[in-house]
């Protein structure tokens, strides 16, 4: 699909005298093929039947394989020599010189591309090039986005960029970025779209949150695209801010759809800049690698995802590496919106965390009931979400909060073991007793404080070492305070916490709660262990610590290892 | 011997490579019709004219049937790039020649006669595999299918694909060539496509 050598001196006008013989079906399908092979393309629109031509894409098909043996064949159309004259044939370099199909994406600007002419470069990112550029002579602007040739390096990588170009191509949506146009040129597989002239979601997220209403609205359109798109038997699979472009009307649009199925062999691939890695919008089904389980409820996640991006300023996990992301994506539940954000409408909130459900079948059953559910939330009417069941509730709660759940998970069941041993036994003072019980629920209450600290927009880097430092202090307290002897039983704990500790998968962290168990334990020891423990046995005591914590430290350096091989790979 | 068309090369050139005699036939009997597509339409449309380019065939797969051994490539691709290097060396040649004897009538010799000796491919390494774009995007298996299916077609179908197609001649220019009226030879590229589709979905018997 190169351009015509500028010897041809074809015009394709000439063509419109009907050929002796032709029928009109066989003139119409002789035009289509000649353009075809002319310009590299069929302009759809002309194309006012297709159904009369079933045949068309497979002749299409032949010509496009016939063009790429005709490139290898003559790579250098030459101009025509004289008679006799010395032949300037290279035959060091016959095939394919790296001159002609150069693969720089750079400089191209205000030079002709094909049948375009490029104008500016708009955009870059781990794909491509996007050029504003003008169709030469239906003098319309496009947005031109060139392949790296990298990304389509097999040939069964360029068919599925073709099929999917030529998927696009079948759709139309007031917000969707059509796609004109899909071919080659100079090495360079390109497709060419609407030109839209404002900004991304992204660069008018950098600002800060939207007002809910307007969040409501841009996505409410944006479902209503993909569920188009679906309609269509076409899944997205990468809606992003990035991904949505905004008109001067404010009307949002979906671009490169269907496109991160091509390049789907590791999609933080297409991924540049911050987000190298982090698969913030990706669906749980998507981030743990299941191709298979992609459906357009996968989408649905997305929309979710750019809702509570927009509502929040933030997307609903997102970590400095990818192994957090990734097991936040997989395990854990996203904020609630309303607690980053006061005066978010409790009807979108709900909708949002529906759409972000780890099961897909608990999120809306389409990308439409979503785009209904979010006109009713404009329009103030009840939405249908039924409500959520209190099971379902706390089963979230555990997801989003779980590192308060283990403490209470540990502290309430011990508190109830003590109080109840106190009601049967009548030697324990009472004393005693209430600093027992004082202890763990001010354990309980440093741990509700911890983790709403931990909430909140910007939470101290610091929290998990207050979480390790404040686990060892109050279980040295419960246990100084109420313990009567022997006490040794209860040194469990320390071992406990700091495999426990293990689970935020800092280094730091382990070797932190080793030292601050050390101190406990010693604090115990000089306070109220029983005077006639042999001698050895706390050194015994210290030296396993110290080695449980060196196993769990040496665990968490050998999952960080393979997270930053994780991490240089889809970099 | 009946093989699947789909079929990557690496197989039999491996041994082809080992020295298996039935091996060597059938690989240069799959790749012939490509080489001789290429050197028909370079030939041509250097020559502008049409030109029996058998003899450039015949002596490329020769030198490729001997230097064999020196060729070291893994891929499909390297292998067909490997072909194409030998068939531009020779076609230089083969021009150079075809021009001289044009102008010296009664001179022409068969390139076979030439020192078989002096032949620049022994000592070609295969080209750097795939790196400028249009290897990398090439899907050889179809190329290879394609240049089988124009050796099937009949004599004018295959011409004017020749001219059209590979040659990207205008259609005045291939009427002239092919002594035809220009809406004649419409028809007939639009037949002979056809008829190519038709030979590349309907599987070899």
């Amino acid at each position: 699909m190169t351009t015509p050598p500028p010897d041809r001196g074809h015009e394709p006008d000439e063509d419109a005298g009907s050929p002796t013989g032709f029928d009109e079906h066989e003139q119409r399908l002789f035009e289509m093929l000649d353009e075809y092979v002319e310009r590299g393309q069929i302009d759809g629109s002309k194309v006012e039947s297709p159904e009369n031509f079933p045949e068309l894409p497979r002749l299409l098909d032949c010509l496009s394989s016939l063009e790429s043996l005709a490139e290898i064949a003559d790579p250098h159309p030459p101009a025509p020599p004289e008679f006799g004259q010395t032949l300037i044939w290279d035959a060091t370099d016959g095939d394919d010189s790296p001159a002609r199909h150069g693969s720089s994406t750079f400089n191209l600007e205000d030079r002709p591309f094909g049948p375009y002419r490029l104008i500016e470069q708009i955009g870059s990112g781990g794909m491509g090039v996007v050029y504003k550029a003008e169709h030469l002579s239906l003098r319309s602007v496009v947005a031109l986005k060139m392949i790296r040739s990298r990304q389509l390096a097999t040939a069964e990588e360029i068919t599925r960029f073709y099929r999917e170009a030529r998927a696009a191509a079948g759709v139309s949506h007031p917000n969707i970025v059509a796609v004109h146009d899909v071919g080659e040129y100079d090495g360079h597989h390109y497709l060419s779209m609407d030109y839209v002239e404002g900004q991304d979601l992204a660069s008018l997220l950098r600002n800060g949150p939207l007002e809910p209403d307007r969040a409501a609205e841009i996505l409410m359109q944006v479902a209503r695209a993909a569920d188009y798109l679906h309609r269509q038997g076409v899944v997205h699979r990468d809606l992003k801010p990035s991904n949505i472009l905004l008109d001067t009307d404010g009307r949002p649009r979906v671009t490169d759809f269907g496109l991160a199925k091509v390049f789907d062999t590791d999609d933080s691939q297409t991924r540049t800049g911050t987000i190298i890695g982090t698969p913030a919008y990706m669906s749980p089904e998507q981030a743990s690698g299941k191709a298979s389980a992609v459906s357009p409820l996968s989408d649905v996640y997305s929309l979710g995802a750019i809702l509570y991006e927009m509502l929040t300023g933030q997307p609903p996990f997102r970590y400095d590496n990818p192994l957090d992301t990734l097991l936040s994506v997989i395990e854990s539940e996203p904020t609630p919106p309303s607690r980053l954000r006061p005066g978010i409408p409790a009807d979108l909130e709900r909708i949002c965390l529906t759409c972000l459900e780890k099961d897909p079948e608990r999120r809306y059953p389409s990308a439409g009931a979503l785009a209904d559910d979010l006109q009713r939330v404009i329009a103030d009417q009840p939405i249908t979400l039924p409500a959520t069941s209190w099971w379902h509730r706390l089963a979230r709660w555990i997801r989003r909060e779980p590192e308060l759940v283990s403490r209470c998970l540990g502290i309430i069941p011990a508190a109830t073991i003590i109080q109840v041993n106190y009601h049967l036994s009548n030697d324990i003072n009472i004393v005693d007793h209430t600093l027992v019980m004082l202890a763990l629920l001010l354990w309980l209450l440093v741990a509700v404080t911890l983790q709403k600290l931990q909430n909140r927009l910007s939470a101290p880097r610091l929290i998990p070492a207050a979480w390790c430092i404040a686990d060892a202090t109050f279980f040295t307290l419960s246990v100084a305070f109420g313990a009567r002897q022997p006490i040794e039983l209860l040194m469990i704990g320390y071992p406990a916490l700091i495999v426990a500790s293990g689970l935020w998968f800092q280094v730091r962290l382990v070797w932190l709660m080793t030292a601050v168990s050390l101190v406990g334990f010693d604090v115990l020891l000089l306070t109220c262990l029983a005077p006639n423990t042999p001698r050895q046995y706390p050194w015994m005591y210290a030296a396993a610590l110290i080695a449980i914590g060196a196993i769990v430290a040496h665990q968490v350096r050998r999952i960080r290892i393979l997270s930053d091989l994780f991490e240089r790979r889809s970099g | 011997m009946p093989h699947d068309d789909r079929s990557s090369l690496i197989p039999l050139l491996d041994r082809a490579r080992s020295g298996e005699a039935s091996a060597r036939d059938e690989l240069f009997a799959r790749c012939r019709n490509y080489v001789a597509l290429i050197a028909q339409t370079r030939v041509e449309s250097w020559m502008h004219a049409k030109v029996d380019a058998s003899d450039l065939v015949q002596q490329t797969l020769l030198e490729a049937f001997r230097g064999i051994e020196d060729f070291r490539g893994e891929t499909d691709a390297e292998w067909l790039a490997w072909l194409r290097k030998i068939l531009a060396h020779n076609t230089n040649d083969f021009i150079r020649r075809y021009r001289t004897d044009k102008r010296a009538i009664g001179r022409e010799r068969p390139l076979a006669t030439t020192n078989p000796d002096q032949s620049r491919a022994a000592g070609i390494e295969p080209a750097d595999p795939g790196k400028t774009p249009s290897q990398i995007l090439a899907d050889h298996e179809r190329d290879i299918q394609i240049a089988d299916a124009i050796a099937r077609l009949a004599d004018d179908h295959r011409e004017v694909i020749l001219l059209r197609n590979m040659q990207r001649l205008p259609f005045d220019e291939i009427a002239r060539r092919m002594d035809r009226t220009r809406p004649a030879v419409q028809m007939l590229w639009m037949r002979a496509i056809r008829k190519l589709e038709e030979l590349l979905n309907q599987p070899r018997s």
